[in-house]
């Protein structure tokens, strides 16, 4: 119904009723929700109209005009955002977006609409309140009706990320195709050599060494000398299937019984009798297993390529056939992690994209056309210092759309980072690592009313200073732990 | 399973507890929107042997404790402290026992209250009565984490969010605070993965501290 996000930034938490009757608030709390829908349009049509000034701008080099429609672009989407911003803090005030406040709501019965994370609005009760039939009996029909609608709406929460996305890939691909028609096959940029001008020496042979692994089976070596604690399966697609269920009843067993060593030797039993068959080019499935922490299934499309379509992550307990690259854990930190490892999936595509913006020597046309990609990322990664939501959204279907004028070596180095992303931070993040600024593990995620960790957000060095190179997430080493910096959300957004 | 601290009550110096408090912590819990999800009941007994010939007094333990969890509907826990084991059994044990008069309980205890749930926390606050009577000894507190079933390693987290409580428990202005001791789980041989006998080790020891707190009020109330 609603596009994707509606984001909201932190605010103090909702207090109680105001004085106003309730249909009136309610009404307030859908007009609202309108006018975010209306502003999220807006939003949109501004990134378009940037992508065709941008396409102005690599066809003719000696006027100024489309440098201006990109600052008056940027003016009014700024705009636009902080208007955003205001309405969804009245939203969040009025208990719209907030679910436990529904669960203790006292506004006289009501309840209030509900906003899904994927921008459904459920507002069955309000209707039938409005419509005059009062009565305990009506609340508790509706009540039920809600409790529906929320484990369905959920349902399509849960879903609708991965179609989101694939909609805003299409969408993006439609663009691509009506704005650089000549790109397709992406030849653009054969002679791009490894120079490495202007970048620290220690991500200098971390990055060569990285664009030397072509191949699945290099990936996994790689992995398994970076990050020896994580255990790696591989399966073939149904292969998964199979061993998702069996998951699921190896984890009920009591615990009495499996020692440590009959574990180990009921999972390496099930690693031989699916890993011997798996040939290199037949790898459909990864599995990162860190015990005790989480487990991560990585899908490859096609298979046998270095192509990751889809990750996920898992509490170490969980099994069942939900368990698989496109499915979203039971239990929240797992779940917002999995969004979160989409995130810098992108964010390593822009690591990528400075490394080959230092590289470039001369400003031939087409690389001209990533300089200018890259300066639209930093114009819109300006723009959005509201949410984590809004932010992953639009920065992901830039990076998206970045991804697809890429050539294809490019386009395999970008994945191949995107494997050795994160695998031991993500431990840091879950169990050691401190919110850089309030110094504690768990914070008050405003937005869920939920506890979460912190988040790694390497990409916020990217405000900071173009010219200084990422802060390479240095793999294995205990003590640099303070040296990568990760932040709550609410943290996040009183730095910026 | 799940990792789980029990803690308990610890009231200030000249304070003692009372219902009133525990709506305090219920109204605390709720105000960090927590979802209240149901209720729950812990069964605790005191168990003493019954020697039928003294000879053989040293053989038995002196005594013993037996708890029921909600968790394990079917399951009976025995904590022999003197010892150092934690024992599994059928729920049934408990008629076979009375059945043999080989033990007898002594005392027995009732832990119940309401469960939240926050995020990927569950949280469970009680209070400790005497069965049969409603003398208030106490107020307990279980933290439960549900994504890690490691002791080590969900630590960090468990300890930031008894801060946090502790921290919004202390803007209410809470006449005490709830105290995680630290469960001597490698006396017991208990491994890192979390387990029902840890649950019921740490519910030994938080009885432990109860008497003694008890033992200890009393001198001055008498």
């Amino acid at each position: 119904m609603q596009s994707p996000g509606v984001p909201t930034p932190s605010t103090p938490e909702p207090r109680e009723s105001t004085a106003e009757a309730p249909p009136k608030q309610v009404a307030q709390a859908m007009d609202r929700l309108a006018q975010a829908g209306r502003l999220i349009a807006d939003i949109r049509l501004g990134a378009d109209r940037l992508l065709e000034a941008l396409f102005v701008a690599a066809q003719s080099h000696q006027s100024t005009k489309p440098l201006h429609l990109i600052l008056k672009e940027e003016a009014s989407m700024r705009h636009h955002l902080q208007h955003l911003r205001t309405i969804g803090r009245q939203l969040e005030e009025s208990g719209v977006l907030n679910e436990s406040l529904r669960s203790r709501s006292n506004s006289w019965g009501l309840h209030m609409p509900l906003v899904c994370p994927d921008g459904a609005v459920v507002a069955y009760a309000w209707k039938r309140q409005l419509a005059g039939q009062a009565g305990a009996s009506a609340v508790d029909r509706t009540r039920d009706k809600d409790d529906i609608a929320r484990s369905s709406s959920e349902w399509v929460c849960g879903t609708s990320w991965s179609y989101n996305l694939r909609l805003a890939l299409k969408a993006f691909t439609d663009q691509k195709r009506r704005f650089f028609p000549h790109l397709d096959d992406g030849q653009g940029l054969e002679s791009v050599s490894k120079k490495h001008c202007g970048i620290q020496t220690s991500t200098l042979s971390q990055q060569e060494e990285l664009s030397n692994l072509r191949t699945v089976s290099d990936i996994l070596q790689y992995m398994d000398k970076e990050v020896p604690n994580v255990k790696i399966s591989t399966y073939q697609r149904l292969q998964w299937f199979k061993q998702a269920s069996s998951l699921a009843s190896s984890s009920n067993e009591t615990f009495i019984e499996s020692s440590k060593e009959q574990s180990f030797h009921s999972t390496t039993k099930l690693r031989q009798e699916f890993e011997g068959d798996v040939a290199a080019d037949k790898i459909a499935v990864i599995e990162l297993l860190l015990p005790s922490v989480f487990r991560a299934v990585i899908s490859l499309h096609p298979a046998g390529s270095i192509d990751p379509d889809a990750v996920a992550f898992f509490s170490p307990d969980e099994g069942g056939s939900y368990v698989h690259p496109r499915g979203f854990s039971v239990y929240h930190v797992f779940r917002h992690i999995t969004v979160r490892a989409f995130a810098t999936r992108a964010y390593k595509s822009l690591n990528m994209l400075q490394w080959l913006y230092s590289t470039l020597l001369v400003a031939k046309l087409k690389r001209l056309y990533i300089l200018c990609w890259y300066y639209l990322l930093l114009l819109i990664l300006k723009c959005f210092s509201i949410s984590e939501i809004a932010f992953d959204n639009l920065f992901m279907l830039s990076i998206v759309a970045l991804d697809l004028q890429l050539s294809n070596p490019i386009r395999k180095t970008l994945q191949v980072e995107f494997f050795t992303f994160d695998v031991p931070s993500f431990r840091y993040v879950m169990l050691h690592l401190f919110c850089s600024k309030c110094r504690r593990l768990l914070s008050m995620d405003k937005q869920s009313a939920l506890l979460l960790p912190p988040v790694q957000r390497p990409y916020r060095d990217i405000f900071l200073s173009s010219t200084q190179s990422n802060k390479q997430t240095s793999l294995s080493n205990d003590q640099s732990m303070d040296a990568i910096p990760a932040y709550h959300v609410g943290c996040f957004l009183e730095e910026a | 399973m799940p990792v789980k601290w029990v803690l308990h009550w610890q009231p200030n110096a000249g304070t003692t507890v009372n219902t009133q408090i525990i709506a305090e912590v219920c109204q605390c819990v709720e105000g960090i929107n927590a979802v209240k999800d149901g209720r729950w009941k812990v069964n605790l007994s005191f168990y003493r042997p019954v020697l039928k010939e003294h000879a053989n007094a040293a053989e038995y333990p002196r005594e013993f404790l037996g708890v029921a969890l909600p968790e394990q509907p079917n399951k009976y826990y025995f904590v022999v402290r003197q010892h150092r084991l934690v024992l599994e059994a059928d729920l049934a044990i408990q008629t076979i026992m009375e059945k043999l008069q080989s033990y007898k309980t002594r005392v027995a205890i009732i832990f119940e209250g309401f469960q939240y749930q926050l995020g990927d926390f569950r949280l469970r606050v009680g209070k400790v009565v005497p069965v049969h009577s409603e003398n208030l000894r106490g107020i307990i507190m279980e933290i439960e984490y549900l994504p890690i079933s490691s002791w080590e390693k969900s630590h960090r987290i468990m300890g930031d969010f008894h801060d946090i409580l502790q921290e919004a428990l202390s803007k209410r202005s809470a006449p005490g605070q709830f105290v995680h001791l630290e469960p001597p789980l490698a006396d017991f041989a208990l491994s890192d993965q979390y387990t029902s006998q840890h649950t019921c080790v740490q519910y030994a020891n938080v009885m432990l501290q109860l008497i003694a707190t008890v033992q200890a009020t009393q001198p001055a109330r008498n």
